[in-house]
């Protein structure tokens, strides 16, 4: 499966490159929505089916529309290339270099020793079953998971959502006294 | 993976594909003739080959039939000029229709067709391209890829007509793909009531409704998908993207030649496969009548048998989506998005929570 | 599937001891729907229940102790979450702050003509979530609270969306928020992947969850992944509390916030990521103390310089208090350093955040009575002579300001003092040493203001013309504000002169 892994690797890193350097919006979208796409198939490479299904319906499927909604009706067209100065061209140049080194020091060290993930075995967050599950149970295993040890979580996840969803009315929706005061703002 | 399975698998992939082509082919047809019907004409009827038109009899009604007239069209796409427009985004205005193309037909990996049951063991095995247990959610996944072939399309043509229509387009989808999938559902609360173990697979929602269809058990489940696959397959009265009376053509007023057919024929796609959905979740799929038993033989002929009953609905269905298009006019919008948010998310959420309950009282029982 | 083990988790969900933050959620939706029903959103029944509902928490949560304040520690909830006597004292704490922002809410929201309704229902949400990410003992579950808290603080920063000072504060916060999120996670997804691999001894089967993960840090204190891991985890919870080098939002943001969420801002988020901080310095990352305590000093060191050194030339009160702010942050990060050797310094922070609390308070209490929702513009010289317009709102000012400097005999004080003994007893030599000299610098700029209010200042004829422009001239105090400010001052010297209040506090 090597070579799928590479392939998959490479869909989502390549688009994900292309995203930063593309001065055109919309095609930064673009080339996000096939980096997730690419994600998905790595995560279908580990066996997470659902993850991979719920990373295309809810991130390439529902945001990313948004995004491309947002995008167009903005009509933002091509962005201006950015000259970096000298100063931030050197901190990148550094950065860069330090991450490298860093990722030669861990892959070095007794971090995970330069494996693949995908040769890890899957360490299940839930109980450990006895017989082997299957696919459909797998979610069943995800719903009872999510419903029992992370239904916290879950809950706040909700109130979270709530927030974001007040935060939003109360930032976009004009209020009547507020029209108003413009409007007579406009005519003094 | 061995190469005698693996080539198995892709040779039935391309019939399968074959299959769904044609039948969106044909969906073209079935639409020309009802609308025709619909209005006091007759359709096309001229079409014919020479080869075709001497033959006694078969001859005429095959012309008469319009049966030829979809080779015919799909020739003249092919032969036409393809002209692309100096103003357009070249990237995607190319990519665009295969965008649209692809995933609707990549759903039809997952989608059931007929059972298989083995005289000797007696055991059923559905009939699928690749048995998945998530089967549903990953047509919902990969549909809602669909929209960004419009999407690009509008925005590549770089014309106001397209754009207009591309932004429509993903507009409407975010707004009912909600409840779209909050629709379904129910229906898996049901077969995944407590004490039933079904899983996700579309072929476990056929078997869950041998005697007893899901449309007359969650009725208001079927109405919200209905409209849903209107919407997601772009069909009147939900036509936003393209709404001619406004936009020319919407997304697609700058295609021309293949490019367009294309579209077209993923246009009839979805139609097709959203038909075969609804079909697989509220009409039965391939069983044979609600309160009946099946009455498919083991064996081969069953199967056979099993196929085509799950055709004829699914024929039925495109003939239903057709009947509409020419029956309701289109919504404004604004209409659009206010139905979507107002009226039709609110009822799934409804839907769902009373079902839910439904489902915990069962339990109790 | 494994049923009796999930069952066995169900069970120890016992949302009975989340009664405080169910109640509050409870009163945000009774709000929310009353706006609905009445359609009004200036009803002053709005304001009377968010306000009156949280007092009555506050009294039933005291009525609750009379069966003796909860001691010893309880894990909850399949070990996500735990309960100690700490966390019930913070849970008082941001309902206490809760109840001042609401209030001072109140007021802001009459003068700026702004909807009503969210503002209290994302404050009693935040406050929710910041009692729940305090008792947290799990990754996922703490990382979902931070994100309910800074995802609420987003919206509640650019409240005044009308203001071009408010909006650009929300889109920093947006933005830095963003980037802080993304490294907390980045580190604490390195963390479960070295914790939870089996390749390496001693892996676990929950790497999120804090006693795993400690136990498993303590077998690998070198390897890289944790290192990297938990500086990432410890960089996101800085920038929550305003630590150099993460302080750079801070001054904009607590001047282009309405003032009230200043305030939230600077004693309940800073609160919060101290707790946090303190529970994973002493919990998963206590193995890793050989390197900690050498990087939170000099990030403290630092912090303490930056806050005051930037503080001084400020005109601004609004940035003064933020520049300030991480000031304080330092020398609480001083008393967390300090409670990784020390016990009892735990109490000491506890009762420093009290202190912080009621004097931040009353002086940002007195700029939001002062300015009438033209607030980020608010220089030092709008304090002229305050003391002869509104000597009850200068007396508030000087007794806030006070604290904050730490003068005795009021509580600042008292609660420098206990932090700096804490620091003294783990050894913290040269930490202290910066702390005082941060002190002395912060007298300097806390009575500059001070004498602006108090004194009279003579002023040049030129100085004169120059003026700033003035504020509109405030609205008479009413009895609710009287009682706020005198309670909060009361409150400040009662911490400073009664001991069997600290004696309380350092038993924590």
């Amino acid at each position: 499966m090597d070579i799928f892994f590479i392939l998959f690797a490479l869909l989502t890193v390549v688009p994900a490159f292309l995203m930063v350097v593309t001065p055109n919006p919309v095609a930064g979208a673009v080339f996000l929505i096939l980096s997730f796409i690419g994600m998905a198939c790595l995560f279908v490479l580990l066996e997470a089916f659902f993850l991979a299904v719920l990373q295309i319906l809810v991130y390439a499927g529902a945001i990313m529309v948004l995004f491309l909604f947002i995008i167009m009706l903005l009509d933002v067209r091509e962005v201006e290339k950015l000259r970096p100065n000298t100063v931030t061209a050197a901190a990148a140049g550094v950065s860069l270099l330090l991450l490298v080194l860093g990722l030669i020091a861990v892959l070095a060290g007794d971090g995970l020793s330069g494996q693949l993930l995908s040769a890890l075995p899957a360490v299940p967050d839930y109980p450990a079953a006895d017989e082997p599950l299957g696919l459909a149970q797998k979610v069943k295993a995800y719903g009872y998971g999510l419903f029992t040890k992370y239904m916290l979580p879950f809950q706040l996840t909700g109130i979270l959502l709530l927030i974001a969803m007040i935060g939003v009315i109360v930032l976009s929706k004009k209020r009547a006294a507020e029209e108003g005061a413009e409007s007579a703002g406009a005519d003094s | 993976m061995e190469l005698v399975p693996l080539l198995l698998k892709i040779l039935y992939a391309a019939i399968m594909l074959v299959v769904v082509l044609t039948i969106a082919g044909y969906s073209v047809l079935i639409e020309r003739k009802v609308s025709a019907y619909q209005h006091g004409r007759i359709g096309p009827n001229r079409t014919t080959t020479p080869f075709i038109r001497p033959i006694p009899v078969i001859g005429p009604l095959l012309t008469r039939l319009g049966i030829i007239q979809l080779p015919a069209d799909g020739l003249k796409f092919l032969f036409k000029e393809d002209f692309t427009p100096p103003y357009v985004n070249r990237p995607f205005f190319w990519a665009a229709p295969l965008i649209a193309f692809v995933p609707s037909l990549a759903v039809i990996a997952v989608i059931p067709f007929g059972q298989y049951t083995s005289p000797l063991t007696g055991e059923m095995i559905p009939l699928v391209l690749a048995p998945m247990d998530l089967g549903v959610i990953f047509v919902l996944a990969i549909g809602s890829l669909s929209v960004y072939g419009v999407v690009l399309a509008g925005w590549g043509s770089n014309s106001k007509y397209s754009f207009l229509g591309g932004i429509r387009s993903s507009a409407q989808m975010i707004s009912y793909e909600l409840s779209l999938g909050l629709s379904i559902f129910p229906v898996f609360l049901w077969m995944n009531a407590p004490g039933s173990d079904a899983g996700l697979s579309l072929s476990s929602v056929v078997e869950a409704q041998n005697t007893m269809w899901f449309l007359i058990t969650c009725p208001l489940s079927a109405f919200l998908f209905l409209v849903g696959i209107f919407a997601e397959t772009n069909r009147l009265p939900f036509d936003m993207a393209e709404s001619e009376t406004d936009l020319v053509g919407g997304f697609h007023t700058e295609y021309s030649s293949f490019k367009f057919g294309l579209f077209f024929v993923g246009e009839y796609g979805a139609m097709a496969v959203g038909s075969a959905l609804f079909v697989l979740l509220f009409l039965g799929g391939w069983n044979f009548l609600p309160f009946l038993a099946n009455p498919w033989p083991a064996g081969w002929i069953g199967s056979v048998l099993s196929v085509l009953w799950f055709l004829v609905k699914v024929v039925g269905m495109i003939t239903f989506f057709v009947l509409i298009r020419w029956t309701l006019p289109r919504y404004r919008f604004d209409q659009v998005m206010k139905l979507g948010w107002t009226v039709l998310l609110p009822l799934a959420i409804a839907n769902l929570i009373v079902n839910a309950a439904a489902v915990a009282i069962h339990d109790l029982w | 599937m494994n049923l009796e083990a999930f069952q066995k988790i169900a069970a120890s969900n016992l949302w009975g001891n989340l009664l405080p933050e169910i109640y509050l959620v409870a009163l945000c939706l009774l709000l929310l729907v009353f706006e609905m029903v009445f359609r009004r959103q200036d009803l002053l029944l709005l304001f009377r229940v968010a306000l009156w509902g949280q007092v009555l928490l506050l009294v039933l949560m005291g009525l609750s102790y009379f069966g003796g304040f909860p001691s010893g520690r309880e894990e909850l909830f399949g070990g996500l979450l735990v309960q100690t006597p700490l966390t019930e004292t913070m849970r008082l704490f941001f309902l206490f702050g809760s109840l001042l922002v609401s209030y001072l809410g109140t007021r802001f929201l009459r003068a700026r003509n702004l909807a009503r309704t969210e503002f209290f229902a994302i404050t009693l949400l935040v406050t929710a979530a910041l009692m729940l990410l305090v008792q947290s003992n799990q990754f996922v579950l703490l990382f979902v609270a931070l994100e309910t808290v800074t995802v609420g603080f987003y919206v509640l920063v650019a409240y005044a969306r009308t203001s071009g000072y408010s909006l650009e504060a929300g889109l920093k916060y947006l933005i830095m928020g963003a980037l802080s999120s993304g490294l907390l996670l980045f580190g604490i997804v390195l963390l479960y992947g070295v914790a939870g691999s089996p390749d390496l001894a001693g892996a676990v089967g929950d790497p999120l969850h804090f006693p795993s993960l400690a136990q498993f840090i303590a077998a690998h204190p070198d390897n890289t992944l944790v290192l990297a891991g938990s500086l990432l985890v410890l960089s996101g919870i800085a920038f929550k509390v305003g630590a150099v080098p993460f302080q750079i939002w801070i001054p904009d943001v607590y001047q282009g916030a309405p003032t009230p969420v200043s305030a939230f801002l600077a004693v309940s988020s800073k609160a919060a990521g101290i707790i946090v901080l303190l529970t994973l310095v002493t919990g998963p990352f206590a193995a890793l103390s050989g390197w900690t305590i050498p990087l939170i000093s000099t990030v403290a060191v630092l912090t303490i310089l930056y806050g005051n050194l930037t503080a001084l030339p400020q005109r601004n009160v609004k940035r003064i208090m933020g520049l300030s702010g991480i000031a304080h942050a330092g020398y609480l990060l001083m008393g967390v350093v300090a409670a990784m050797t020390v016990d009892w310094a735990v109490g000491a922070i506890v009762f420093y955040l009290f202190t912080y609390l009621l004097a931040s308070f009353g002086v940002f209490g007195v700029m939001a009575l002062l300015s009438e929702g033209q607030d980020a513009d608010q220089e030092l010289d709008h304090y002229e002579d305050l003391a002869k317009r509104q000597p009850l709102l200068a007396a508030a000012l000087t007794v806030g300001l006070a604290s904050l400097a730490g003068i005795p005999p009021l509580g600042g004080f008292i609660g420098k003092l206990v932090l700096f003994i804490a620091a003294f007893q783990a050894g913290l030599y040269t930490l202290l040493a910066f702390s005082v000299v941060g002190v002395v610098l912060s007298i300097y700029y806390y009575f500059g203001w001070v004498r602006e209010a108090v004194f009279r200042v003579w002023r040049s004829a030129e100085g004169a013309g120059s003026a700033t422009p003035a504020l509109p001239e405030p609205r008479s105090l009413t009895g609710l504000d009287r009682t706020a400010l005198v309670g909060l001052s009361v409150l400040t010297l009662i911490l400073g002169v009664a001991p069997f209040v600290l004696t309380w506090f350092l038993q924590l």
